[in-house]
């Protein structure tokens, strides 16, 4: 660990609070701007909706910053810890800013309902992904490896129903040893078995659509 | 005999790579991932959210079987494996839908081509 461990536990969650703070001043913002754009577009109305819209995203925009420069500290390899995380943060703001901008210099009705979905579902995203990040860092960090392993199994064991158990979690559990003992670094492996996971509750998602269908086609 | 005819248009490229990589012999689910992965020098990653689905389908249209492994390996927390191998309908289609590509590809066009 290159940097004091209490420290950066004490600025991460300065940092993160500033976040929470400033997104939700943003979510304000721009429900606000969102409202005044919905009723009767024109010049002083569209002009009040980007005074909105530009502090707002420099806030938002300070706020990732930090929460950036936050779980930058905290990770052991930065340079492919913080990539990936920042690529979503940017083409979320890219996606939000391009749709607004174009939808407050347009007048067409029909847009606004993508710029308000557009808007308000990479905000509550990205409100989510500050919320994730706290409990990521103070809580799932602080459990040993083997027990982070053991409780994300026991919590598939929870979701996926028994008869898939043996297979799919034994894959799971053999991809899971194969990877550590390929020498691959703990956080991918880590990263690797979430994806595979989540990728045994989308099969499981899957199997009960299918049967559901299945059974309304019968029926039909 | 018409739905012999179609079951060629049924099988999706997921699926015949999954029936294809079991042609030889029986494998397990991580295998057969890994047996895709190896074969196109890794730039087809199945992942466990569509495998399974697959082997599935594969499984209720005939095409595929499973069998429950003996072995409890540890490496697995002693869980079995479940393997799967490819059905004699499964080889029949995989057959056809080769076949149908073969003479597509050979197929002269009526104007004498470009």
């Amino acid at each position: 660990m290159f940097f004091n461990q209490d420290r950066g536990q004490w600025l991460f969650k300065l940092i993160t609070s500033i976040g929470i703070i400033s997104l939700i001043c943003f979510i304000i913002a721009d429900v606000l701007g969102i409202v005044c754009l919905f009723s009767n577009p024109n010049l002083p109305k569209t002009l009040f909706g980007i005074f909105l819209f530009c502090p707002a995203s420099f806030l938002l925009l300070l706020a990732l910053i930090f929460m950036l420069y936050g779980g930058f500290q905290w990770y052991i390899d930065p340079e492919k810890g913080t990539t990936s995380g920042q690529k979503i943060i940017i083409s979320a703001i890219i996606a939000s800013w391009v749709s607004g901008i174009f939808i407050l210099l347009s007048d067409l009705t029909l847009l606004k309902i993508p710029f308000g979905s557009a808007l308000l579902s990479s905000y509550s995203f990205l409100l989510l992904l500050s919320f994730g990040l706290q409990v990521y860092y103070s809580g799932w960090l602080a459990i040993p490896e083997e027990d982070r392993y053991a409780r994300f199994i026991a919590l598939l064991k929870e979701i996926l129903p028994i008869q898939f158990h043996e297979e799919w979690l034994g894959d799971l559990q053999e991809q899971h040893n194969q990877l550590i003992d390929e020498g691959i670094p703990h956080w991918k492996v880590s990263f690797i078995t979430l994806l595979t996971g989540l990728g045994l509750i989308r099969s499981y998602l899957w199997l009960k659509f299918h049967k559901l269908v299945s059974r309304w086609i019968t029926r039909a | 005999m018409k739905k012999n005819q179609d079951s060629i248009f049924d099988l999706s490229p997921k699926e015949e790579a999954v029936l294809t990589s079991v042609f030889y012999r029986e494998r397990y689910g991580l295998e057969i991932i890994e047996a895709v992965k190896e074969a196109s020098g890794g730039k087809i990653k199945l992942g466990f959210g569509s495998l399974y689905p697959t082997l599935h389908k594969l499984e209720e249209k005939g095409y595929l079987e499973a069998r429950w492994g003996d072995e409890t390996p540890e490496e697995r927390g002693g869980a079995r494996r479940r393997y799967y191998r490819i059905t004699g309908l499964g080889v029949k289609v995989l057959a056809q839908k080769k076949q149908f590509l073969n003479d597509l590809a050979g197929c002269e066009p009526a104007w004498g081509g470009v």
